[in-house]
């Protein structure tokens, strides 16, 4: 039988999706493939081989036929009433997202129910999401439902270099936006129709939002609120860009790392607070899903969550833990919703690191703990096996979408990554005892302050070395791919099979 | 339970090591509030040498905004560009493909000679 099965249905799922994307068969002969690789796996599940077979097929066709109708809209969605050039209309719908507030700019999402085009006519119902960009300081939150006076558009398709945003909003299910100038017409019905736990959560971290700016300085409160809360949007630039060219522009984004290193902390301190075992392995669970709805749910998020999930269940219910599963099941789940999100480069990267470390890393860490060397050394090592893993696995994809090569992003890791722990463990603390406590605020503040401003202090230092970084022309998708297949015959190329206690051995039984 | 209550006083040692580190950080922006500002806070004038010949460069895409690919949202924050001319920009720019020079600015309406000299290092087309 299948030892990962998780990891096949995965593979072929995402190739489905590919190939869906790609290739255009009739849908009602795809689903009628569907159906009987289906049936012929059931009515094989007793022989092995033919078994693996059909339910590669079945979940190929499975991502092949999801896709499509994934994307497909309804004759009601507003996309179909959206014209490329603009036209002026009022609509009526409910705020989806958190509001992101700049100075003479907002932005959010809303999800529509009613549309007018020309006075005197009556609404028509429409559905959909669409982003709304409004020119005013007019204070909106998630929930409320809205009448809006603007210009409906498509969004505008400049994708020279590799950004597409008219591809990044659709992978967000966004077709249309809705600009509102200075003097139109922004009303409040009265009515919040926003889920409640989500409301509740915006609101705590609006909360700490206004306590980070409190306390902190423009720059550093900006950064933390990064760090801590997904708001990337205030981070400034100069740190950005230090970051970027040391490679660790990651410890911006709310991941695995920033999961991994808060679930420790909220592990620890239920134990301490003597909280009996599966209570406090659930009560982290809770914690992790609340966590990842305040950060607005990335995808980075929502796959560290979902795998942190599984990790933690694997403590309740006494099961040992897998990561190849984990992450295939995490992939799964974000793709069966978001079949497009395959196509974004924050999926990409996401997966790409996590995927690297397992596979590269776990090629010689097993011949790293046979060399029986001094802990301090061997973790060290090990912490650069585990960063230049992570590089080598995302080197192609940020070449790619972002022209630019960091080699001194395997040693700027290695004194970040431990301050980002720095980091978030002060701004935890400032956060929370700061909260019982305000007279401890201050000095807590100058904590995340000083171990933001040393995060700064090595970037800059690392960036301005000879051979830091180096920025590329456009390249070619077909070097990338053919960059990941080299990697892929350099580390497993020497076997036939792959490397033993790789993983990828342990696929099926041998 | 050995290695636990080690992990536990390990957690407690951090926690007071960070409130220690702040007692530390707050006496000297007290006693040296020009120590402090050097090494507490996040200096952004502290721009290497290649930095600052980049930021005179035109094509440093990391600091700029780039018309060809910005949205009105990214245009509106250059100085003296509002939400009209922003729009403006980006009806050009789907209108002839783009903008080959800075200075084919010039030709959507709202923007002058003035308004691009104060702009023109903000901008680049790559």
């Amino acid at each position: 039988m299948l030892k990962r099965p998780l990891v096949l249905i995965c593979l072929c799922f995402i190739l489905g999706i590919f190939a869906g994307s790609i290739i255009c068969l009739n849908f009602l002969f795809s689903c009628a493939c569907l159906l009987i690789f289906y049936l012929a796996a059931i009515f094989t599940v007793q022989r092995k081989g033919l078994f693996i077979v059909f339910l590669s097929l079945s979940c190929f066709f499975l991502g092949y036929c999801h896709y499509p109708t994934e994307q497909a809209l309804a004759k009601n969605h507003i996309r179909n009433f959206t014209p490329t050039k603009g036209i002026s209309v009022q609509i009526k719908g409910f705020v989806t997202s958190e509001v992101i507030q700049k100075k003479r700019y907002g932005c959010f999402n809303l999800q529509v129910r009613e549309l007018s085009v020309g006075e005197g006519l009556a609404p028509a119902r429409v559905q959909g999401k669409i982003q709304v960009n409004l020119f005013s300081a007019v204070k909106i939150e998630y929930g409320q439902e809205l009448i809006l006076t603007g210009k409906l558009y498509q969004p505008y398709n400049f994708s020279s270099g590799s950004f597409d945003y008219q591809q990044y909003l659709k992978n967000k299910k966004i077709y249309s936006i809705l600009s509102i100038a200075k003097n139109n017409k922004v009303e409040y019905t009265g009515r919040n129709l926003g889920n409640p736990i989500k409301r509740f959560l915006f609101k705590l971290r609006k909360k700490q939002a206004a306590m980070i700016d409190l306390y902190l300085s423009p720059n550093a409160a900006g950064i933390i609120k990064a760090m801590l809360l997904g708001e990337r949007y205030n981070v400034p630039q100069f740190f950005n860009q230090a970051l970027q060219r040391t490679g660790t522009v990651h410890i911006l984004a709310v991941s695995g790392l920033h999961t991994g290193i808060i679930i420790f902390i909220v592990l620890i301190f239920l134990k301490i607070m003597q909280v009996p075992f599966r209570l406090r392995y659930c009560l982290t669970i809770i914690f992790v899903i609340l966590y990842c709805i305040l950060t607005g749910g990335r995808i980075s998020v929502i796959r560290s969550s979902i795998m942190a999930v599984v990790f933690l269940a694997g403590f309740i219910i006494d099961r040992d833990y897998d990561t190849y599963s984990s992450l295939a099941l995490s992939a799964l789940l974000i793709l069966w919703f978001m079949p497009g999100q395959i196509f974004a480069v924050g999926f990409q990267l996401s997966f790409a690191s996590v995927l690297s470390i397992i596979l590269f890393y776990g090629k010689f860490s097993d011949r790293l703990y046979c060399l029986k060397l001094k802990k301090p050394l061997q973790d060290l090592i090990a912490g650069i096996g585990v960063s230049f893993s992570a590089w080598l696995g995302t080197l192609g994809l940020v070449a790619y979408y972002f022209s630019i090569i960091s080699p001194i992003a395997v040693i700027a890791n290695l004194f970040i990554v431990p301050l980002l722990f720095l980091v978030i463990a002060s701004g935890l603390l400032f956060i929370s005892l700061g909260t019982i406590i305000p007279a401890l605020c201050p000095v807590l503040a100058l904590n995340c302050e000083f171990f933001i401003s040393l995060i700064y202090r090595i970037a800059n230092f690392l960036s301005g070395l000879p051979g830091a970084y180096f920025d590329l022309k456009q390249i070619s998708l077909i070097y990338v791919l053919g960059y990941y297949v080299l990697l892929l015959a350099v580390f497993y190329g020497k076997d036939l099979k792959p490397y033993k206690g790789s993983g990828l051995d342990r696929l099926t039984e041998n | 339970m050995q290695d636990s209550s080690i992990q536990e006083k390990k957690v407690i040692l951090v926690i007071l090591g960070l409130l220690v580190l702040g007692v530390l950080l707050a006496g000297i922006k007290r006693y040296y509030p020009q120590t402090a500002e050097a090494i507490i806070y996040v200096q952004p004038h502290e721009i290497s040498a290649t930095d600052q010949a980049l930021k005179k460069s035109t094509t440093n895409r990391l600091a700029v905004i780039n018309l060809n690919t910005a949205t009105s949202s990214d245009l509106i924050e250059l100085s003296g560009i509002g939400q009209v001319i922003a729009e403006r920009i980006v009806d050009y720019r789907n209108a002839y493909g783009g903008f080959k020079t800075k200075d084919d600015l010039l030709k959507v309406k709202g923007i002058g000679l003035k308004k691009l000299e104060k702009i023109k290092d903000q901008i680049s087309l790559e």
